[in-house]
């Protein structure tokens, strides 16, 4: 099925409708009309054929009068009788026939002989003979009168019988119907009709006896139409007639004879052909005026559409704009008012959205994706500017004194301060970093100054005095980068540079950036050296000081790359932590250590292994699960594992460190506080912490045999841990000296290049053998 | 004058009754319609016989604007009377061949006789009053009468023998009887019967169109 469009579908459909109604009312007027003029044309020819019979009986009346008066005429009658005086017969009759007009006239006797007979001037005629009904009916009625046709003609023949006092002769009068005849009653008509005379010959056929016109295409048409019917229609002179057939014959007449009233009714049309032009002038008007009519409808409604449409095709692209209603009042108005409505809905909508994307919800402030924005647009227009990136640092640590809420509003407080110091537009791009844009390089040294020495004044939080530290990064453009993603790279590299120096801010160094992209293809090559055994473990023993023996080993993770070599701990730990990649490390060295476990087990050594955890492990409630099943696997009693963690990890989210490790330490597993001293090391909440040891960390065992402080802490710590019911490890035994002291002190357990460096797990089992320190 | 013409008939009834036949004849039309008024004439086949005298007289009254009789029957050489009875004038005329007569205006005080010498039927019309019709059967024969209301006539006193009986009417029509032949024997009765064709309207004396003022 074609598609039209609206208007053409409107246009079609009122065509169609006034087609339709134009069809029926013309068909209607053409019926009625016809109909009409068919009836008006019939009452016509009616009435006029009453008035021919009229006019006939007037004659018939006429010429039987007179008949009867000379009938009755005494010496007419006289003369009849007598059979020598015909002469004064056929005088008389001659007489009466002049007097009245008739065409003819005579007697016959009542043995039908003729005794006189008169004409018209120049006709011929024979006399009819008188049928006995006639003369009955004469005799009965005093006068007969009925058509007849003689030689072509036809005759009005009144009869009426001369009675002496009974019928002896009898007179006839003829009166023809003729032209004149036809023409007389025509004359009469309102209608200009037309007359004619026909009777039916001996054979039956129809004959012309005569008309007012036409009598030779008369003939021919009562040839092939014999008038039958009293009323009748047919093609004659190739216009349509309507016809009255007046039947003239008396009673029991033998020839049918007729007269034919007709008259066209195409003529009779003719006064309504103007009607007919008028019409057709109406429907090609109409039609003109229903196709503008319809276009312009439908474009009332189709332009609006249209522009609406237009509109709608705007908003896709992200121009908002309102379009004007056409008319007030009609629907199309309605709609575009609805849409307008829709469109400012839409646009509230968005922007709302817009400010969500673009802000962040917790302060307010522009996020990342908006500075991004606002980086673009800087890059577009300036030649030269400076991105300062501003974190606050140990957030994760406030976290954990304050309440969200409370870390809420220190940035809000740190974001503000920034606004104020840096005097210009500032978006939140994580959660601790800040980041703005300073227009004049030159300036950005000066600023960075400033922040950090703002930063000095405390933080007012909801009635909580909070010192917070900022370090910054700052990446200048064109230099530092070319488009918005390198530049806050960079400005991140700076960041992590100005972490570490001194003033607390730093200018991107593309040398150091360097490493950074090193870091990250090595956590690929990691993932990859896990599974392909370059990762093992070495194991450093921890001397039992009361027993003498080797109970546990530190597992510390050796990774030789077959690219990079020897790649230390501290290298890839720290990054395989930020990337995430500490989860597969933790995997392997889960199992790797239960397995070693088992191994000695197998071997008949009661040797346990530490592990270290990392912070995101911690964070790991699956963890305890992991180790339950790898225990389970190997058959491995949870004693055997000891886990080792920082401060800081516990530190990060104690509330969810927490929970892993008490489930850890249900499970029997030992924990150790790893790296005692370097963090918060406060007592407090180690108190709270489910661990059995603390292992202090190697600085200050280090140097134990030069430095008396060192000295102090250890011991202290020593007393501490004691005091708390915990065993306390010291890490970093380098030296006899140091063994000494910490046995002096009370230290629990030794762990260090002094006893042992750490080594493969064979090399561990030779040196238990070798040094007596296995047990069982 | 009637009285006496009827006593005269009677007396010459009477006086051949010896030996006499006698000639029942009966008319009908149609389906048994009795036919009044029609004449039968009787002529004997034999010139030899002695046939009753004929009646040579009689009436053809005017009176009430009509003629009495309607039909009268009479012998060839019968003189009728006219007499008017009305009080007013007639002018009674005939056209027909066997008399043409005409009687001017005469009034009551007038006696007018017409003697009927040629057989044949005589139409009789008034001049005046065009509604008054009346026939006289002038018979060649000597015998001749006319039907009753109930279409029978008797002819007595006949002498036997053959006869040609003829019958006539006013309305009658080819096709019906015309002439019977009849033997009669003395001192019996022959019955003849005529169908006749009438004309469905039959021909009749009018009342006067102005009877009543």
């Amino acid at each position: 099925m074609p598609k039209f469009k609206f208007q053409t579908k409107l246009t079609i459909v009122y065509l169609a409708l006034f087609l339709v109604v134009m069809g029926v009312i013309a068909l209607f007027f053409y019926r009625s009309v016809t109909q009409n003029v068919r009836d008006q044309i019939q009452n016509q020819l009616g009435a006029s054929a009453r008035t021919f019979e009229r006019i006939l009986d007037d004659r018939v009346e006429k010429l039987s009068g007179s008949a009867l008066l000379l009938s009755r005429d005494y010496g007419f009658r006289d003369a009849i009788n007598n059979p020598d005086d015909q002469a004064t017969v056929t005088s008389a009759l001659r007489n009466h026939r002049a007097r009245l007009g008739a065409d003819l006239a005579y007697i016959v006797d009542l043995d039908d002989e003729l005794l006189a007979s008169v004409g018209a001037e120049g006709t011929t005629l024979t006399a009819a003979p008188i049928p006995d009904a006639m003369k009955m009916e004469a005799e009965e009625n005093g006068s007969a009168s009925r058509m007849v046709e003689i030689g072509g003609r036809v005759y009005e023949l009144v009869v009426v019988p001369v009675l002496a006092p009974i019928p002896t002769a009898w007179i006839a009068f003829g009166m023809e119907l003729d032209e004149v005849t036809a023409l007389e009653i025509k004359g009469l008509s309102p209608i200009d009709l037309e007359i004619a005379f026909v009777y039916q010959n001996d054979r039956g056929e129809y004959s012309l006896a005569g008309a007012t016109s036409e009598r030779a295409a008369l003939e021919a048409f009562l040839a092939d139409n014999p008038p039958v019917d009293p009323v009748f229609s047919a093609q004659f002179n190739g216009q349509d007639h309507l016809f009255w057939r007046l039947p003239l014959h008396a009673v029991g007449s033998e020839a049918e004879i007729s007269a034919l009233l007709y008259y066209s009714i195409d003529v009779a049309l003719e006064p309504f052909d103007p009607l007919v032009v008028a019409m057709v002038g109406i429907l090609i008007g109409g039609l003109l005026l229903l196709i503008s009519g319809s276009v312009i409808v439908s474009r009332g409604v189709t332009r609006p559409l249209r522009r609406l449409a237009d509109a709608a095709q705007r908003i896709i692209a992200g121009e908002y704009q309102e379009v004007d209603a056409p008319i007030e009042g009609d629907e199309v108005a309605d709609l575009t008012m609805s849409f307008n409505q829709m469109v400012s809905a839409v646009q509230e909508r968005e922007s709302k959205i817009r400010f969500q994307a673009f802000h962040d919800n917790e302060t307010g402030f522009p996020n990342r994706l908006m500075f991004e924005e606002m980086l673009d647009e800087t890059i577009g227009k300036s030649e030269s500017f400076v991105v300062i990136v501003a974190e606050v640092q140990q957030v994760p640590e406030l976290r954990s004194v304050l309440n969200h809420s409370n870390v809420n509003d220190l940035m809000v407080c740190v974001g503000e301060r920034l606004q104020q110091v840096a005097d210009t537009g500032i978006a939140r791009l994580s959660t601790e970093s800040f980041a703005f844009i300073l227009e004049d390089a030159s300036e950005a040294e000066t600023v960075a100054s400033l922040v950090m020495n703002s930063f000095l004044t405390p933080f007012d939080v909801a009635g909580i005095i909070i010192d917070a530290r900022a370090k910054l990064g700052l990446v200048k453009y064109p230099g530092d980068g070319e488009d918005t993603a390198l530049l806050l790279r960079h400005a991140n590299a700076a960041l992590d540079k100005g972490r570490t120096v001194q003033k607390g801010y730093a200018w991107y160094d593309p040398d150091s950036d360097k490493s950074q992209t090193r870091r990250l293809s090595m956590m690929s090559e990691l993932r990859v050296g896990l599974k392909n055994g370059e990762v093992r473990f070495a194991y450093q023993p921890k001397l039992d000081v009361a027993t003498g023996k080797i109970m546990t080993a530190e597992a510390l993770v050796r990774w030789i790359s077959p690219t990079r070599g020897f790649v230390p701990p501290d290298d890839f730990i720290p990054h395989a932590e930020r990337t995430g990649d500490i989860r597969h490390l933790t995997e392997w060295g889960l199992r790797a250590a239960i397995m070693q476990v088992a191994d000695w087990r197998s071997k008949g050594l009661g040797l346990g292994v530490a592990v270290n955890l990392s912070t995101s492990d911690l964070m790991n409630p699956g963890l305890p699960g992991q180790i339950l099943v790898l225990l389970k696997e190997f058959d491995v009693p949870a004693g055997s594992l000891k886990l080792e963690v920082t401060e800081s990890a516990v530190m990060h989210d104690m509330e969810r460190a927490l929970e892993v490790l008490n489930m850890l330490a249900a499970m029997g597993l030992t924990l150790s506080i790893d790296d005692y001293g370097t963090g918060y090391s406060s007592l407090s909440y180690i108190k709270r912490l489910p661990v059995s040891e603390i292992k202090i960390d190697k600085s200050f065992v280090m140097n134990l045999a030069k430095s008396e402080e060192d000295n102090i802490l250890v011991r202290s710590t020593i007393e501490l841990g004691h005091n708390l019911g915990l065993k306390v490890t010291a890490e970093g035994v380098e030296d006899e000296e140091s063994v000494r002291r910490l046995k002096d002190f009370g230290c629990d357990t030794l762990q260090g290049y002094h006893i042992s460096r750490p080594i493969p797990a064979s090399e561990l089992e030779k040196f238990l053998k070798e040094g007596g320190y296995e047990t069982v | 004058m009637v009285r006496f013409f009827l006593i005269l008939v009677l007396c010459c009834a009477f006086r051949s009754v010896a030996s006499a036949a006698e000639l029942r004849v009966s008319v009908t039309a149609g389906s048994d319609e009795a036919v009044g008024n029609a004449v039968i004439s009787v002529k004997p086949l034999s010139p030899n016989l002695e046939m009753p005298e004929p009646v040579n007289a009689a009436v053809m009254a005017q009176q009430n604007t009509m003629f009495a009789p309607f039909v009268l029957a009479v012998a060839v050489g019968t003189e009728v009377t006219f007499p008017n009875m009305d009080e007013f004038r007639h002018q009674v005329y005939s056209f027909s061949k066997p008399k043409r007569f005409e009687l001017r205006l005469y009034g009551q005080d007038t006696t007018n006789k017409i003697m009927f010498d040629k057989p044949g039927v005589v139409a009789l019309g008034c001049n005046i009053h065009d509604n008054m019709l009346a026939f006289i059967y002038v018979s060649e024969h000597p015998v001749v009468g006319k039907t009753d209301e109930s279409g029978d006539v008797v002819f007595s006193n006949l002498p036997p023998g053959g006869y040609e009986v003829h019958v006539w009417h006013p309305d009658e029509l080819r096709g019906g009887d015309d002439m019977k032949m009849v033997t009669l024997r003395a001192d019996e009765a022959s019955d003849i019967a005529f169908s006749v064709k009438l004309r469905p309207v039959r021909r009749q004396q009018q009342p006067p169109a102005d009877e009543g003022y």
